[in-house]
């Protein structure tokens, strides 16, 4: 929208994977009949890193060499997401999680440390609940699990309302996303990063590049909206959850004049018997890139 | 519609002309300019239509209600099709302010006022602010904004359940302005095609008259300002009484029936007199599914 500089090319995730250093690498690996892309790098325990809309692995570009030292950090595009599969259906997070739970085992590992971030955290959640003898910790970002609270999100805000999501509406039509999107995208993407980012130059007109090309097609803005299309089915789903017993992070933005901390402060430690909050109230909602030392720091101490 | 309209899409002048005794006109009332199209005799009947169309949603009513002795004119509202966009925003009373224009400037003292949509929201509106130019008033689908919108949500629980999506995307600032640009048959397509029972019942033409209004420079950004504008409709609302007027509700089975059931409360908050008929067999777009049922309703009401 207010962008008028020209747009970088985004270079391909091989050459992206590569500039992390490290032998970060870009990798495939197909679970249940869905081709899943991640990127790769550092050797040892699993920590497994799950990004959200409208971004992909690239949005951990800054945290991945730091947390590679004495582990093997994964991140991986999503199904519907990047260059991972765009099936038809399988968007609810209880299918995700079990395609995620697939990949761990199909890297060769019996259980792995996981974080996710938007979309990501609600997947992350949901394979805790349903596969949890794979998953040692979790620590999710930002976002929680959809839950009942999603439908207090109302399509005329009232003034008072500090977020007013309107994608959650938008990305529910099918088939209209898909023409009015298509190779446009960076619109979309200026308009969230402008919105959201307190500090715009967090995410460069690269990374937006790189997201952009990832949300242009009409399958990949069908992936993508086929995670919000599911909520109704994930809100169902989590009435079936038990408590986790893991040791479980939550870190939350200042998002919505703090909403989303206060939501996750009421509501995680009744749904994980071990949870602690942590607040970044001076980031938005994109503090893995904004604030990456901070998220560092945290996953080190939880991870250890 | 506007010069810059597709070039395969007829003239509003051919459109009027193509229902027989109906001509196009334009109307200018404190530099604001109305397309309008009129025809037949008799006391004056006023449609007003909604988003995303213009008057030629009333195509299939209109010679069938100028027959039975009236006047029919069917207006473009503000920033919709040919008609000028308005400066000060475009909530229902400013709307309705111009309707008023148009009805004095043409010399009537009484009017019946029909509305669709936001069409129906404008014609509450200006039964409410100028009580004394309105005889009858037919609302179809909407009664006027009030607090009731802010109760639904951004997810529907189900898939029968109302969405109506549009109001997000065109309330965010200059979102919709973004998004909706380049050639809007497409669009008008699904949006259509999505409350349509039969999809056939607006025809290729009429779709090509509506994307073409719709992509006409400044039509999303004031299609925007109608929706923009709800907050305000909603508080004004709280400022009027009860409209006295004798009013018919029309509305679709939409929602699983929620549209139905909700113009069904609001006339009884907001009107003294009214009532409502529910139009089977159709979504939405009901005078352009279920013309002769409308005809029939309505002239039953202003009869």
């Amino acid at each position: 929208m207010t962008t008028t500089m020209e747009r970088p090319t985004a270079p391909s995730d091989e050459e992206r994977a590569a500039s992390l250093g490290d032998g970060f690498e870009s990798a495939f690996e197909t679970v249940d009949g869905v081709r899943l892309h991640y990127v790769s790098g550092g050797s040892g325990p699993l920590l497994l890193l799950l990004p959200g809309w409208p971004q992909t692995w690239w949005e951990f570009r800054r945290i991945m060499p730091a947390l590679a030292g004495s582990r093997r950090v994964v991140a991986l595009d999503l199904p519907g997401m990047g260059a991972s599969d765009k099936p038809e259906g399988g968007y609810d997070k209880k299918s995700m999680a079990r395609v995620v739970a697939g990949f761990i085992e199909q890297l060769g590992y019996e259980r792995a440390d996981v974080a996710g971030h938007d979309v990501g955290s609600q997947v992350a959640f949901a394979l805790a609940a349903t596969h949890p003898e794979r998953v040692e910790r979790v620590a999710l970002l930002d976002i929680l699990h959809p839950d009942e609270s999603n439908y207090e999100f109302r399509m005329l805000p009232h003034k008072d309302m500090p977020l007013f999501p309107w994608w959650f509406a938008f990305n529910q039509v099918q088939g209209l996303p898909e023409r009015l999107i298509e190779g446009r995208a960076h619109h979309l993407i200026d308009w969230v990063f402008d919105t959201f980012l307190p500090d715009p130059e967090a995410v460069s007109p690269l990374d937006r590049a790189v997201y952009a090309d990832a949300y242009d097609s009409p399958d990949a803005i069908r992936g993508g909206n086929g995670w919000y299309q599911a909520f109704p089915q994930d809100i169902e789903d989590l009435a079936d959850y038990d408590r986790l017993t893991m040791p479980v992070l939550g870190m939350v933005s200042g998002l919505a004049d703090g909403m989303f901390a206060a939501h996750m402060q009421q509501t995680l430690p009744q749904q994980a018997a071990d949870a602690r909050v942590v607040v970044i109230p001076e980031a938005g909602h994109y503090f893995v890139e904004e604030a990456p030392d901070e998220v560092i720091e945290e996953f080190r101490r939880f991870f250890a | 519609m506007s010069e810059s309209a597709h070039h395969l899409t007829p003239s509003d002048q051919d459109l009027a002309a193509s229902l027989g005794a109906f001509t196009s006109r334009l109307a200018v009332h404190r530099h604001v300019r109305l397309r309008y199209v009129i025809g037949g005799e008799g006391p004056l009947l006023v449609l007003l239509p909604s988003w995303p169309e213009t008057w030629w949603t009333f195509r299939k009513v209109m010679p069938a209600l100028a027959a039975a002795r009236r006047t029919v004119l069917a207006v473009d509202l503000p920033g919709m099709g040919a008609s000028d966009p308005l400066r000060g925003g475009y909530d229902r009373k400013a709307m309705a302010a111009r309707i008023r224009d148009l009805v004095v400037g043409l010399g009537y003292r009484k009017a019946d006022v029909a509305g669709h949509g936001i069409g129906a929201q404008v014609a509450f509106s200006l039964a409410a602010n100028s009580g004394d130019l309105v005889d009858r008033v037919v609302l179809m689908e909407s009664a006027h904004p009030d607090e009731e919108l802010y109760t639904l949500p951004l997810v529907p629980r189900r898939e029968v359940d109302l969405h109506p999506w549009w109001v997000a995307l065109h309330w965010v600032p200059d979102l919709a302005e973004t998004v909706l640009r380049g050639p809007m048959r497409p669009f008008v397509d699904l949006v259509l095609d999505a409350e349509l029972v039969d999809p056939t019942n607006v025809a290729d033409l009429d779709r090509e008259v509506y994307a073409a209004a719709l992509q006409s420079p400044g039509a999303v950004s004031a299609a925007a300002g109608w929706f923009r504008s709800l907050a305000t409709d909603i508080r004004d609302l709280e400022g009027y009484d009860q409209i006295p007027h004798p009013t018919l509700g029309l509305a679709s089975w939409a929602g699983d029936g929620t549209v139905s059931r909700r113009l069904k409360s609001a006339l009884a908050r907001q009107t003294r007199d009214g009532s409502v008929v529910t139009i089977p067999d159709s979504g939405h777009f009901f005078p352009e599914e279920r013309p002769r049922l409308v005809v029939a309703e309505m002239l039953n009401f202003l009869e």
